[in-house]
Protein backbone atom coordinates (compact mmCIF):
# COMPACT_ATOMS: atom_id res chain seq x y z
CA UNK A 1 0.00 0.00 0.00
CA UNK A 2 1.40 3.51 -1.01
CA UNK A 3 -0.08 6.52 0.07
CA UNK A 4 1.15 9.35 -2.94
CA UNK A 5 0.11 12.57 -4.42
CA UNK A 6 -0.31 12.56 -7.70
CA UNK A 7 -1.83 15.32 -10.30
CA UNK A 8 -0.60 19.03 -11.07
CA UNK A 9 1.46 20.69 -8.23
CA UNK A 10 -1.44 23.47 -8.39
CA UNK A 11 -4.01 20.55 -8.36
CA UNK A 12 -2.67 17.64 -5.91
CA UNK A 13 -5.07 14.31 -5.25
CA UNK A 14 -3.64 11.91 -3.23
CA UNK A 15 -3.90 8.35 -3.29
CA UNK A 16 -3.26 5.12 -2.41
CA UNK A 17 -2.12 2.19 -4.86
CA UNK A 18 -2.43 -1.19 -3.45
CA UNK A 19 0.03 -3.58 -6.30
CA UNK A 20 -1.78 -6.89 -6.57
CA UNK A 21 -0.24 -9.24 -4.47
CA UNK A 22 -0.86 -12.16 -6.82
CA UNK A 23 0.68 -13.22 -10.22
CA UNK A 24 -1.79 -12.87 -12.15
CA UNK A 25 -2.60 -9.21 -11.52
CA UNK A 26 -3.50 -7.47 -14.97
CA UNK A 27 -6.58 -5.99 -13.80
CA UNK A 28 -6.40 -2.52 -12.47
CA UNK A 29 -9.49 -0.67 -10.22
CA UNK A 30 -9.79 2.49 -9.66
CA UNK A 31 -12.21 3.17 -7.01
CA UNK A 32 -14.22 6.42 -6.81
CA UNK A 33 -15.64 7.06 -3.39
CA UNK A 34 -18.98 9.25 -2.18
CA UNK A 35 -18.64 12.37 -1.24
CA UNK A 36 -19.10 14.87 1.96
CA UNK A 37 -19.97 12.75 5.22
CA UNK A 38 -20.66 9.59 2.85
CA UNK A 39 -17.29 9.37 1.83
CA UNK A 40 -15.64 10.35 5.30
CA UNK A 41 -18.29 7.25 6.80
CA UNK A 42 -17.57 4.69 3.36
CA UNK A 43 -13.55 5.28 4.00
CA UNK A 44 -13.06 2.24 5.88
CA UNK A 45 -15.01 -0.33 3.84
CA UNK A 46 -13.28 1.11 0.44
CA UNK A 47 -9.72 0.70 2.51
CA UNK A 48 -11.29 -3.13 2.74
CA UNK A 49 -12.02 -3.34 -0.91
CA UNK A 50 -9.41 -2.18 -2.19
CA UNK A 51 -7.11 -4.40 0.24
CA UNK A 52 -9.19 -7.84 -0.83
CA UNK A 53 -9.23 -6.46 -4.47
CA UNK A 54 -5.45 -7.08 -4.42
CA UNK A 55 -5.22 -9.85 -2.85
CA UNK A 56 -7.51 -11.34 -5.87
CA UNK A 57 -5.21 -9.67 -8.40
CA UNK A 58 -5.93 -6.75 -8.78
CA UNK A 59 -4.44 -3.67 -9.09
CA UNK A 60 -6.06 -0.71 -6.97
CA UNK A 61 -6.02 2.86 -7.22
CA UNK A 62 -8.37 4.58 -4.14
CA UNK A 63 -7.87 7.94 -4.30
CA UNK A 64 -10.00 11.52 -3.05
CA UNK A 65 -11.43 14.07 -5.46
CA UNK A 66 -10.11 17.57 -5.40
CA UNK A 67 -11.04 19.43 -2.49
CA UNK A 68 -12.00 16.12 -0.64
CA UNK A 69 -9.97 13.84 2.25
CA UNK A 70 -6.58 14.68 1.84
CA UNK A 71 -6.47 16.04 -1.80
CA UNK A 72 -5.72 19.68 -1.99
CA UNK A 73 -8.16 22.46 -2.36
CA UNK A 74 -10.87 23.81 0.13
CA UNK A 75 -13.59 21.61 0.22
CA UNK A 76 -15.71 24.28 -1.60
CA UNK A 77 -13.35 24.09 -4.73
CA UNK A 78 -14.60 20.36 -4.95
CA UNK A 79 -17.16 20.41 -7.95
CA UNK A 80 -18.37 17.43 -10.31
CA UNK A 81 -16.52 19.14 -13.45
CA UNK A 82 -13.90 19.30 -10.94
CA UNK A 83 -14.62 15.66 -10.07
CA UNK A 84 -15.08 13.78 -13.35
CA UNK A 85 -11.48 15.18 -14.87
CA UNK A 86 -9.97 13.68 -11.63
CA UNK A 87 -11.29 10.24 -12.35
CA UNK A 88 -9.76 10.46 -15.84
CA UNK A 89 -6.66 11.45 -14.23
CA UNK A 90 -6.90 8.62 -11.51
CA UNK A 91 -7.55 6.17 -14.47
CA UNK A 92 -4.12 7.44 -16.65
CA UNK A 93 -2.65 7.24 -13.28
CA UNK A 94 -2.57 3.99 -12.55
CA UNK A 95 -2.22 2.54 -16.05
CA UNK A 96 0.94 4.63 -15.57
CA UNK A 97 2.08 3.06 -12.01
CA UNK A 98 0.48 -0.53 -12.72
CA UNK A 99 1.22 -1.10 -16.52
CA UNK A 100 -2.44 -2.58 -16.57
CA UNK A 101 -4.37 -2.07 -19.79
CA UNK A 102 -8.11 -3.17 -18.13
CA UNK A 103 -9.34 -0.82 -15.55
CA UNK A 104 -12.17 -1.46 -14.06
CA UNK A 105 -13.77 2.11 -12.61
CA UNK A 106 -15.65 1.31 -9.03
CA UNK A 107 -17.88 3.83 -7.61
CA UNK A 108 -19.97 4.03 -4.90
CA UNK A 109 -23.20 6.25 -4.42
CA UNK A 110 -22.48 9.70 -5.98
CA UNK A 111 -18.76 7.99 -6.59
CA UNK A 112 -20.84 5.61 -8.88
CA UNK A 113 -22.82 8.00 -11.04
CA UNK A 114 -19.02 9.94 -11.28
CA UNK A 115 -18.06 7.06 -12.55
CA UNK A 116 -20.43 6.64 -14.85
CA UNK A 117 -20.61 10.03 -16.18
CA UNK A 118 -16.17 10.41 -16.66
CA UNK A 119 -15.76 9.10 -20.07
CA UNK A 120 -12.16 8.20 -18.91
CA UNK A 121 -10.79 6.16 -21.50
CA UNK A 122 -9.53 2.60 -22.45
CA UNK A 123 -12.22 1.81 -19.07
CA UNK A 124 -13.50 -1.65 -19.99
CA UNK A 125 -15.99 -2.11 -16.76
CA UNK A 126 -17.93 -0.21 -14.82
CA UNK A 127 -19.13 -1.40 -10.88
CA UNK A 128 -21.16 0.50 -9.16
CA UNK A 129 -22.09 0.38 -5.69
CA UNK A 130 -25.67 1.30 -4.83
CA UNK A 131 -24.70 4.39 -7.38
CA UNK A 132 -27.10 7.83 -7.28
CA UNK A 133 -29.20 7.56 -9.98
CA UNK A 134 -29.48 11.22 -11.14
CA UNK A 135 -27.75 14.67 -9.51
CA UNK A 136 -31.40 16.14 -8.92
CA UNK A 137 -32.47 12.77 -6.89
CA UNK A 138 -29.19 13.32 -5.23
CA UNK A 139 -30.19 17.05 -4.40
CA UNK A 140 -32.82 16.29 -3.09
CA UNK A 141 -31.64 13.57 -0.61
CA UNK A 142 -28.93 16.63 0.57
CA UNK A 143 -31.56 19.03 0.97
CA UNK A 144 -33.75 16.78 3.51
CA UNK A 145 -30.13 16.90 5.86
CA UNK A 146 -29.11 20.99 5.10
CA UNK A 147 -29.32 23.54 7.40
CA UNK A 148 -29.04 27.07 6.40
CA UNK A 149 -25.28 28.20 6.04
CA UNK A 150 -23.51 31.45 5.12
CA UNK A 151 -24.31 33.20 1.93
CA UNK A 152 -27.24 30.97 0.95
CA UNK A 153 -25.05 27.51 1.41
CA UNK A 154 -26.54 24.75 2.53
CA UNK A 155 -24.62 22.60 5.39
CA UNK A 156 -25.33 19.07 5.31
CA UNK A 157 -23.62 17.18 7.51
CA UNK A 158 -20.50 19.85 8.28
CA UNK A 159 -20.58 19.90 4.77
CA UNK A 160 -20.84 22.94 2.75
CA UNK A 161 -23.07 22.54 -0.91
CA UNK A 162 -23.21 26.42 -2.25
CA UNK A 163 -25.46 27.42 -5.13
CA UNK A 164 -23.05 26.59 -8.02
CA UNK A 165 -22.37 23.44 -6.53
CA UNK A 166 -26.09 22.51 -6.67
CA UNK A 167 -26.38 23.50 -10.32
CA UNK A 168 -23.43 21.38 -10.94
CA UNK A 169 -25.04 18.65 -9.32
CA UNK A 170 -28.62 19.35 -10.86
CA UNK A 171 -27.01 18.72 -14.75
CA UNK A 172 -25.06 15.54 -13.83
CA UNK A 173 -27.12 11.91 -15.27
CA UNK A 174 -25.81 9.54 -17.39
CA UNK A 175 -28.31 10.63 -19.94
CA UNK A 176 -25.76 13.69 -20.99
CA UNK A 177 -23.19 11.86 -21.74
CA UNK A 178 -21.94 10.25 -25.01
CA UNK A 179 -20.53 7.10 -24.13
CA UNK A 180 -20.62 4.43 -21.16
CA UNK A 181 -18.22 1.38 -21.27
CA UNK A 182 -19.24 -1.59 -22.59
CA UNK A 183 -20.20 -3.25 -19.33
CA UNK A 184 -21.88 -2.16 -16.57
CA UNK A 185 -22.59 -3.91 -13.36
CA UNK A 186 -24.64 -2.74 -10.46
CA UNK A 187 -24.90 -3.93 -7.21
CA UNK A 188 -27.85 -3.23 -5.11
CA UNK A 189 -27.48 -3.39 -1.01
CA UNK A 190 -30.40 -1.77 0.46
CA UNK A 191 -33.41 -3.36 -1.46
CA UNK A 192 -34.95 -3.10 -5.18
CA UNK A 193 -34.08 0.05 -7.17
CA UNK A 194 -36.02 1.30 -10.48
CA UNK A 195 -33.22 0.97 -13.08
CA UNK A 196 -35.69 0.86 -15.74
CA UNK A 197 -34.41 4.95 -17.07
CA UNK A 198 -30.56 3.59 -16.38
CA UNK A 199 -30.94 0.56 -18.68
CA UNK A 200 -32.64 2.44 -21.41
CA UNK A 201 -29.95 5.29 -21.38
CA UNK A 202 -27.31 2.21 -20.95
CA UNK A 203 -29.19 0.73 -24.13
CA UNK A 204 -28.47 3.99 -26.40
CA UNK A 205 -25.14 3.72 -25.65
CA UNK A 206 -24.36 0.00 -26.24
CA UNK A 207 -23.87 -0.98 -23.02
CA UNK A 208 -25.34 -4.03 -21.06
CA UNK A 209 -26.62 -3.58 -17.40
CA UNK A 210 -26.48 -6.49 -15.26
CA UNK A 211 -27.92 -6.06 -11.68
CA UNK A 212 -27.15 -7.82 -8.34
CA UNK A 213 -28.94 -7.37 -5.15
CA UNK A 214 -26.86 -8.33 -2.34
CA UNK A 215 -28.43 -6.74 1.15
CA UNK A 216 -26.17 -5.36 3.94
CA UNK A 217 -25.25 -2.18 6.00
CA UNK A 218 -24.58 0.73 4.14
CA UNK A 219 -20.96 1.84 4.80
CA UNK A 220 -21.74 5.55 4.08
CA UNK A 221 -24.06 5.62 7.01
CA UNK A 222 -23.47 6.36 10.53
CA UNK A 223 -22.71 2.88 12.18
CA UNK A 224 -23.35 3.50 15.61
CA UNK A 225 -22.15 7.33 16.81
CA UNK A 226 -18.63 6.67 15.91
CA UNK A 227 -18.59 8.58 12.89
CA UNK A 228 -17.59 6.13 10.61
CA UNK A 229 -20.13 3.82 8.72
CA UNK A 230 -20.23 0.01 8.15
CA UNK A 231 -18.31 -3.00 6.55
CA UNK A 232 -20.84 -5.20 4.74
CA UNK A 233 -18.51 -7.96 3.71
CA UNK A 234 -21.05 -10.06 1.95
CA UNK A 235 -21.27 -6.82 -0.28
CA UNK A 236 -17.09 -6.22 -0.80
CA UNK A 237 -16.81 -9.60 -1.08
CA UNK A 238 -19.48 -9.98 -4.55
CA UNK A 239 -17.67 -6.62 -5.95
CA UNK A 240 -14.81 -8.29 -5.52
CA UNK A 241 -15.68 -11.71 -7.46
CA UNK A 242 -17.36 -8.81 -10.30
CA UNK A 243 -14.12 -7.18 -10.48
CA UNK A 244 -11.25 -9.68 -10.98
CA UNK B 1 7.38 7.04 -6.03
CA UNK B 2 9.77 9.75 -4.15
CA UNK B 3 10.61 11.21 -7.61
CA UNK B 4 6.83 11.71 -8.23
CA UNK B 5 5.78 13.17 -4.77
CA UNK B 6 8.61 15.52 -4.10
CA UNK B 7 6.73 18.58 -5.97
CA UNK B 8 3.59 18.42 -3.92
CA UNK B 9 4.01 20.31 -0.55
CA UNK B 10 2.39 17.19 1.10
CA UNK B 11 3.44 13.63 1.22
CA UNK B 12 2.50 10.42 1.67
CA UNK B 13 4.10 8.42 4.56
CA UNK B 14 3.98 5.08 5.54
CA UNK B 15 5.61 4.16 9.05
CA UNK B 16 5.97 2.24 12.29
CA UNK B 17 7.68 -0.51 13.56
CA UNK B 18 5.26 -2.87 11.78
CA UNK B 19 5.17 -0.96 8.79
CA UNK B 20 1.31 -0.80 9.28
CA UNK B 21 0.56 3.53 9.85
CA UNK B 22 -0.29 5.55 7.60
CA UNK B 23 0.10 9.04 7.31
CA UNK B 24 0.06 12.72 5.60
CA UNK B 25 3.12 15.09 5.84
CA UNK B 26 2.74 18.77 5.66
CA UNK B 27 5.30 20.83 5.28
CA UNK B 28 5.48 24.24 6.84
CA UNK B 29 5.46 27.38 4.25
CA UNK B 30 9.59 26.92 3.70
CA UNK B 31 10.36 26.78 7.71
CA UNK B 32 13.02 23.85 8.67
CA UNK B 33 11.14 21.53 10.98
CA UNK B 34 13.05 22.27 13.72
CA UNK B 35 12.66 25.89 14.36
CA UNK B 36 8.78 25.66 15.14
CA UNK B 37 7.01 22.60 16.88
CA UNK B 38 5.72 20.14 14.18
CA UNK B 39 1.58 19.38 15.21
CA UNK B 40 1.03 16.27 15.10
CA UNK B 41 -2.65 15.47 14.71
CA UNK B 42 -4.73 12.26 16.38
CA UNK B 43 -7.66 10.41 15.29
CA UNK B 44 -11.01 11.17 17.13
CA UNK B 45 -12.61 8.05 17.50
CA UNK B 46 -12.80 5.66 14.50
CA UNK B 47 -12.67 9.24 11.90
CA UNK B 48 -9.86 8.98 9.65
CA UNK B 49 -7.01 11.21 9.51
CA UNK B 50 -8.74 13.97 7.98
CA UNK B 51 -10.23 14.42 10.84
CA UNK B 52 -14.71 15.13 11.31
CA UNK B 53 -16.02 17.16 8.39
CA UNK B 54 -12.10 17.20 6.92
CA UNK B 55 -10.88 19.64 9.88
CA UNK B 56 -7.59 18.62 10.45
CA UNK B 57 -6.98 18.99 6.94
CA UNK B 58 -7.82 22.40 7.08
CA UNK B 59 -6.36 23.15 9.99
CA UNK B 60 -2.93 21.42 8.98
CA UNK B 61 -2.90 23.59 6.42
CA UNK B 62 -3.90 27.01 8.00
CA UNK B 63 -0.68 26.14 9.94
CA UNK B 64 0.98 25.54 6.73
CA UNK B 65 0.39 28.62 5.97
CA UNK B 66 1.88 30.18 8.91
CA UNK B 67 4.99 27.71 8.40
CA UNK B 68 4.05 25.31 10.93
CA UNK B 69 4.68 22.08 9.60
CA UNK B 70 2.67 19.11 10.97
CA UNK B 71 1.82 15.13 10.59
CA UNK B 72 -1.70 13.43 10.21
CA UNK B 73 -2.22 9.56 10.77
CA UNK B 74 -3.86 6.58 11.46
CA UNK B 75 -3.73 4.42 14.33
CA UNK B 76 -3.81 1.58 14.11
CA UNK B 77 -7.21 -0.28 12.45
CA UNK B 78 -8.09 3.46 11.91
CA UNK B 79 -8.84 4.20 8.43
CA UNK B 80 -5.41 3.11 5.88
CA UNK B 81 -3.32 1.85 8.83
CA UNK B 82 -3.36 -1.72 9.29
CA UNK B 83 -4.10 -3.85 12.13
CA UNK B 84 -1.20 -3.70 14.72
CA UNK B 85 0.66 -6.92 15.07
CA UNK B 86 1.03 -7.28 18.89
CA UNK B 87 -0.18 -9.79 21.53
CA UNK B 88 -3.87 -9.64 21.50
CA UNK B 89 -3.78 -8.95 25.35
CA UNK B 90 -1.53 -5.54 24.79
CA UNK B 91 -4.60 -2.96 25.65
CA UNK B 92 -5.81 -0.48 22.98
CA UNK B 93 -4.45 2.43 25.10
CA UNK B 94 -1.04 0.97 24.88
CA UNK B 95 -1.52 0.29 21.61
CA UNK B 96 -2.40 4.26 20.97
CA UNK B 97 0.65 4.99 23.08
CA UNK B 98 3.08 3.07 20.91
CA UNK B 99 1.60 4.48 17.66
CA UNK B 100 2.06 7.73 19.10
CA UNK B 101 5.64 7.14 20.00
CA UNK B 102 6.53 5.72 16.37
CA UNK B 103 4.90 8.67 15.05
CA UNK B 104 7.24 10.94 16.60
CA UNK B 105 10.32 8.33 16.25
CA UNK B 106 9.71 8.98 12.09
CA UNK B 107 9.82 12.94 13.07
CA UNK B 108 12.25 12.95 15.26
CA UNK B 109 14.26 10.93 12.78
CA UNK B 110 13.47 13.78 9.98
CA UNK B 111 15.38 16.32 12.19
CA UNK B 112 12.02 17.65 14.08
CA UNK B 113 13.12 18.37 17.83
CA UNK B 114 9.59 19.33 19.41
CA UNK B 115 5.98 18.57 19.10
CA UNK B 116 2.26 19.59 20.04
CA UNK B 117 -0.05 16.89 19.58
CA UNK B 118 -3.64 18.34 18.61
CA UNK B 119 -6.83 16.01 19.20
CA UNK B 120 -10.38 16.06 19.37
CA UNK B 121 -12.61 14.18 21.94
CA UNK B 122 -10.34 10.79 21.94
CA UNK B 123 -7.73 12.31 19.82
CA UNK B 124 -7.47 14.90 22.93
CA UNK B 125 -7.09 12.15 25.55
CA UNK B 126 -4.80 10.67 23.58
CA UNK B 127 -2.87 13.52 23.39
CA UNK B 128 -2.72 14.76 27.54
CA UNK B 129 -1.69 10.65 27.77
CA UNK B 130 1.50 11.34 25.49
CA UNK B 131 2.26 14.81 26.32
CA UNK B 132 2.61 12.98 30.03
CA UNK B 133 4.98 10.66 28.88
CA UNK B 134 6.93 13.08 26.02
CA UNK B 135 9.17 16.23 27.48
CA UNK B 136 9.92 17.04 23.58
CA UNK B 137 5.77 17.31 23.17
CA UNK B 138 5.59 21.46 24.27
CA UNK B 139 2.50 21.41 24.01
CA UNK B 140 -1.06 20.22 23.32
CA UNK B 141 -4.31 21.65 21.51
CA UNK B 142 -6.98 19.49 23.20
CA UNK B 143 -10.83 20.16 21.63
CA UNK B 144 -13.14 18.81 23.48
CA UNK B 145 -11.61 16.56 26.01
CA UNK B 146 -12.64 14.32 28.79
CA UNK B 147 -12.82 16.24 32.09
CA UNK B 148 -15.23 16.12 35.31
CA UNK B 149 -18.18 17.09 36.27
CA UNK B 150 -17.94 19.70 38.85
CA UNK B 151 -20.75 21.46 41.58
CA UNK B 152 -21.03 24.24 39.30
CA UNK B 153 -21.89 22.00 36.00
CA UNK B 154 -24.78 20.11 38.20
CA UNK B 155 -26.02 23.30 39.30
CA UNK B 156 -26.50 24.79 35.99
CA UNK B 157 -27.89 21.25 34.54
CA UNK B 158 -30.34 20.96 37.64
CA UNK B 159 -31.36 24.30 38.08
CA UNK B 160 -33.17 24.75 35.04
CA UNK B 161 -34.87 21.26 35.31
CA UNK B 162 -36.34 21.36 39.05
CA UNK B 163 -38.38 24.63 38.17
CA UNK B 164 -40.20 22.19 36.00
CA UNK B 165 -43.85 20.96 36.99
CA UNK B 166 -43.51 17.71 34.64
CA UNK B 167 -40.16 17.22 36.08
CA UNK B 168 -41.25 16.46 39.62
CA UNK B 169 -44.13 14.74 38.43
CA UNK B 170 -42.17 11.96 36.62
CA UNK B 171 -39.79 12.01 39.33
CA UNK B 172 -42.84 10.95 41.96
CA UNK B 173 -44.41 8.39 39.10
CA UNK B 174 -41.11 7.17 38.80
CA UNK B 175 -40.81 7.95 35.35
CA UNK B 176 -38.13 10.38 35.31
CA UNK B 177 -35.14 9.05 32.94
CA UNK B 178 -32.95 11.36 34.92
CA UNK B 179 -33.85 9.56 37.88
CA UNK B 180 -33.24 6.25 36.51
CA UNK B 181 -29.85 7.33 35.45
CA UNK B 182 -28.77 8.99 38.67
CA UNK B 183 -29.88 5.39 40.00
CA UNK B 184 -28.46 3.01 37.28
CA UNK B 185 -24.77 4.96 38.32
CA UNK B 186 -24.86 4.84 41.76
CA UNK B 187 -25.61 1.01 41.96
CA UNK B 188 -22.93 0.69 39.43
CA UNK B 189 -20.27 2.91 41.63
CA UNK B 190 -21.64 0.77 44.48
CA UNK B 191 -20.48 -2.68 42.85
CA UNK B 192 -17.22 -0.85 41.72
CA UNK B 193 -15.91 0.02 44.97
CA UNK B 194 -15.99 -3.53 45.70
CA UNK B 195 -13.62 -4.67 43.12
CA UNK B 196 -10.39 -4.08 43.22
CA UNK B 197 -8.52 -1.04 41.52
CA UNK B 198 -7.60 -2.54 38.83
CA UNK B 199 -10.82 -4.26 37.79
CA UNK B 200 -12.54 -0.47 38.12
CA UNK B 201 -10.01 0.92 35.22
CA UNK B 202 -7.56 3.96 35.70
CA UNK B 203 -4.57 1.39 35.53
CA UNK B 204 -3.42 1.60 32.28
CA UNK B 205 -6.36 -0.08 30.77
CA UNK B 206 -8.33 2.92 29.48
CA UNK B 207 -6.98 6.20 27.52
CA UNK B 208 -9.85 7.91 30.24
CA UNK B 209 -7.61 8.74 33.70
CA UNK B 210 -8.69 9.66 37.61
CA UNK B 211 -9.11 12.77 38.54
CA UNK B 212 -6.13 11.90 40.81
CA UNK B 213 -3.98 10.51 38.15
CA UNK B 214 -5.33 13.86 35.77
CA UNK B 215 -4.61 16.26 38.49
CA UNK B 216 -0.96 14.19 38.58
CA UNK B 217 -0.37 14.76 34.58
CA UNK B 218 -1.56 18.50 34.58
CA UNK B 219 0.75 19.03 37.67
CA UNK B 220 3.43 17.79 36.24
CA UNK B 221 2.55 19.70 32.47
CA UNK B 222 2.53 22.66 34.38
CA UNK B 223 6.24 21.87 36.03
CA UNK B 224 7.74 21.53 33.00
CA UNK B 225 5.87 24.61 31.94
CA UNK B 226 4.04 22.74 28.62
CA UNK B 227 1.25 24.64 26.53
CA UNK B 228 -2.20 24.34 26.53
CA UNK B 229 -4.89 24.82 24.65
CA UNK B 230 -8.03 24.07 25.73
CA UNK B 231 -11.39 24.49 23.40
CA UNK B 232 -14.23 23.32 24.76
CA UNK B 233 -17.86 23.16 23.15
CA UNK B 234 -21.74 23.18 23.40
CA UNK B 235 -21.65 19.91 21.70
CA UNK B 236 -20.44 18.48 24.72
CA UNK B 237 -22.76 19.58 27.28
CA UNK B 238 -23.43 16.91 29.21
CA UNK B 239 -20.13 16.78 30.37
CA UNK B 240 -19.36 20.41 30.18
CA UNK B 241 -21.37 23.55 30.54
CA UNK B 242 -19.87 26.62 31.64
CA UNK B 243 -16.35 27.97 31.06
CA UNK B 244 -14.27 27.51 33.42
CA UNK B 245 -15.71 24.00 34.46
CA UNK B 246 -12.01 22.49 34.05
CA UNK B 247 -10.21 24.67 36.38
CA UNK B 248 -13.29 24.10 38.68
CA UNK B 249 -12.47 20.59 38.60
CA UNK B 250 -9.03 20.78 39.72
CA UNK B 251 -8.91 23.24 42.44
CA UNK B 252 -5.76 22.49 43.98
CA UNK B 253 -3.80 23.19 40.38
CA UNK B 254 -2.08 26.13 40.37
CA UNK B 255 -2.30 26.72 35.90
CA UNK B 256 -0.38 30.02 35.68
CA UNK B 257 -0.04 31.05 32.38
CA UNK B 258 0.12 27.55 30.78
CA UNK B 259 -3.40 26.81 29.81
CA UNK B 260 -5.68 28.91 27.47
CA UNK B 261 -9.28 27.78 27.57
CA UNK B 262 -11.80 28.81 24.81
CA UNK B 263 -15.18 27.90 25.42
CA UNK B 264 -17.72 28.00 22.10
CA UNK B 265 -20.75 28.00 23.47
CA UNK B 266 -22.49 27.93 19.98
CA UNK B 267 -20.34 24.94 18.35
CA UNK B 268 -21.05 21.55 18.10
CA UNK B 269 -18.74 19.16 18.97
CA UNK B 270 -17.46 18.56 15.19
CA UNK B 271 -17.29 22.24 14.48
CA UNK B 272 -19.53 21.38 11.63
CA UNK B 273 -20.13 25.02 10.90
CA UNK B 274 -18.05 27.21 8.83
CA UNK B 275 -17.53 29.97 11.71
CA UNK B 276 -17.14 27.45 14.48
CA UNK B 277 -14.22 26.20 11.97
CA UNK B 278 -12.97 29.72 10.75
CA UNK B 279 -12.80 30.71 15.08
CA UNK B 280 -11.10 27.52 15.74
CA UNK B 281 -8.63 28.17 12.86
CA UNK B 282 -7.88 31.73 14.45
CA UNK B 283 -7.87 30.38 18.04
CA UNK B 284 -5.32 27.60 16.64
CA UNK B 285 -2.98 29.76 14.95
CA UNK B 286 -2.62 32.74 17.04
CA UNK B 287 -2.36 30.20 19.77
CA UNK B 288 0.77 28.64 18.37
CA UNK B 289 2.14 31.83 16.75
CA UNK B 290 2.27 33.64 20.28
CA UNK B 291 3.73 30.42 22.05
CA UNK B 292 6.04 29.30 20.00
CA UNK B 293 6.72 32.52 17.79
CA UNK B 294 6.81 33.16 13.85
CA UNK B 295 9.02 30.95 12.14
CA UNK B 296 11.80 32.88 10.56
CA UNK B 297 11.61 32.50 7.48
CA UNK B 298 9.00 31.94 4.97
CA UNK B 299 8.93 30.42 1.29
CA UNK B 300 6.32 29.55 -1.06
CA UNK B 301 4.08 26.44 0.60
CA UNK B 302 5.47 23.45 -1.33
CA UNK B 303 9.31 23.09 -0.47
CA UNK B 304 10.13 19.16 -0.43
CA UNK B 305 9.76 17.96 3.01
CA UNK B 306 12.59 15.19 4.31
CA UNK B 307 10.19 12.99 5.23
CA UNK B 308 10.69 10.21 3.03
CA UNK B 309 7.75 7.50 1.65
CA UNK B 310 8.38 4.28 2.70
CA UNK B 311 6.85 1.82 0.06
CA UNK B 312 5.37 -1.60 0.80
Amino acid sequence: MIPHFFGAPTHPLFGIYAPSRAEQGRTGAVICPPVGQEGLRAHRALRLLADQLAASGVDVLRFDYFGTGDSGGDTREGRPPVWLADIRLAVDHLRELAGVRRVVLIGARLGGLLAACAEARGVSRLLLWDPVLGGDEYLRELEAHAIPGDDAEWVVQGFPIGAEMREDLAALTVGAVERVPPDVRIVLSQGPTNLAAWREQLLQRRARLDVLEVNGPAAWEEDGDFGAGAVPTNVLRQIVAWTS
Amino acid sequence: MDELTAQFPERGVRFGRSGNLVGVATRGAGTPAREVPTAVFLNSGIIHRVGANRLYVRLARALARQGIPSFRFDLSGIGDSGPHQDDPGVTRAAVVQRDIDDALSVLSAAGVERFVLIGLCSGADDALSAMSRHDRVVGAVLLDPFTFRTLGYYVRYYAPRVLRPGVWWRIITGRSPALRNFLTVMRGRLRGFAKPAAARGGGGSTSRPTRAEMHRQLERLVERQARLLLVFTAGLELRYNYRNQFFAAFPGLEFRDTVELEYLAHSDHTFSRERDQRRLEELLVSWYRREFGRPQRAEPFGAPTSIRTAQA
